[in-house]
């Protein structure tokens, strides 16, 4: 990714997050459901924090693996919002969502180098994610566009973080990236022992 | 020169996520208002000079001991803590939070200004053993809070700032400043241990 991009994709980024009265769906064009679908995974922090830790964690792992780990997430998200358009109503998937960011986090936390699991993980946490980001939509929506949205925003959340992670040599800087994953960790675990 | 821009990235990505828990009515799913839930969890571990010294002294400790404890504490510490956490919100009791906590900035203050350096895994139970009881105070409001996840990471990412906040004065300072500033957190831990058994 060049620097020029990168840059642009973070602001980008910020702008949305920082808007301080932000409409989901424009109303006033086609594309709104397709915007509702890019800030659907951004603004919750269910979906937010496992995407990012799931990004460090591909980081933390060589350019390949991380590249293989970003297709299968990008394939798990899709069939994940195929599932959940055919059948919205598996309540079990919220609670693995909830568990992936104990997991994904503890996995940063502890900086296992595990390519396998990495790649097993993205995989079935882009289901989990993509299913409970495709429950949103509802009558009135329209599921390509938003889904669209969903998947680019997977794309950017998940490929940024692993592209920032993966040049990172200095040991101050991967002991920062650990200790992200322990607060994406520790959140995650107070949200399970509240849900359970 | 990636390295470089991939820090400032990074930088820039800590202020996304941070701006995104501040973006004031945009919420896809949490029904309570995700700023201020993050606000109030972040605000949590500040309000509380107990908590503020005995953090920072986690901090100061670690860059003591320097490698590896000056990372693994500031790695381990959340999640032990918020292990503490989960118990409160079982509603597990835990006897004498107050007194754990006013000890922790004692204990860990006499470890600074002693210069005490065990072995790595006797430092690591002492920082455990205190992070419950931490973890506990903030995760009794936790079930009352009307944006849970938004807290959660509020106050564990407060308490990770002033864990940061202790190593970058221990890595500045020199060994007088930081001894110096052990007895502080002891005399604010006596403090508030006798109002606690008070």
């Amino acid at each position: 990714m060049s620097r020029t991009s990168g840059r642009i994709g973070v602001s980008l980024l910020v702008a949305a997050w920082s808007a301080k009265a932000l409409q989901a769906h424009a109303i006033s064009t086609d594309l709104g459901d397709f915007y509702g679908g890019l800030l659907h995974p951004a603004t919750a922090p269910e979906h937010l924090l496992p995407m990012v830790a799931l990004g460090l964690l591909a980081g933390q792992h060589s350019p390949e693996v991380g590249r293989r780990g970003l297709l299968l997430f990008l394939i798990g998200l899709a069939v994940g919002l195929g599932t959940s358009l055919i059948d919205p109503g598996w309540v079990i998937v919220a609670r693995l969502n909830e568990l992936s960011i104990l997991v994904a986090g503890g996995l940063v936390a502890a900086a296992w180098r595990l390519p396998g699991l990495l790649s097993l993980l993205v995989l079935v946490f882009g289901w989990s994610h993509g299913y409970g980001n495709g429950t949103a939509i509802v009558d009135g929506i329209s599921q390509g566009l938003f889904s669209g949205g969903v998947m680019v925003s997977g794309l950017i959340l998940f490929s940024l973080t692993a592209g920032i992670v993966i040049p990172l040599k200095a040991e101050w800087s991967r002991v920062a990236v650990r200790v992200m994953g322990s607060w994406i960790a520790a959140t995650g675990l107070l949200l399970l022992a509240l849900r359970l | 020169m990636a390295e470089r821009y991939c820090l400032r990235t990074f930088r820039l990505l800590v202020v996304a996520l941070v701006a995104s828990m501040l973006a004031l009515p945009v919420s896809a799913h949490e029904g309570g208002d995700i700023a201020g839930g993050f606000v109030s969890g972040f605000l949590h571990p500040l309000s509380g000079l107990d908590h503020v010294v005995a953090m920072i002294a986690v901090g100061l400790w670690g860059a003591v001991l320097k490698r590896p404890a000056i990372w693994i504490l500031p790695v381990a510490f959340p999640i032990v803590m918020a292990l503490g956490g989960a118990l409160a919100v079982r509603g597990v009791p835990v006897p004498g939070v107050e007194i754990g906590i006013a000890c922790s900035a004692i204990v860990l203050g006499l470890m600074v200004t002693l210069w005490v350096k065990p072995a790595l895994w006797i430092a690591t139970v002492i920082v455990a053993s205190f992070a419950v009881f931490h973890g506990h105070a903030h995760g009794t409001e936790l079930p009352e809070a009307a944006a849970p996840l938004a807290y959660s990471g509020g106050f564990v990412m407060a308490t990770g700032v002033l864990h940061l906040s202790g190593i970058a004065i221990g890595a500045m300072m020199g060994r007088t400043v930081i001894r110096v500033v052990g007895a502080l957190v002891v005399t604010v831990g006596i403090y508030f241990l006798s109002g606690a058994l008070g």
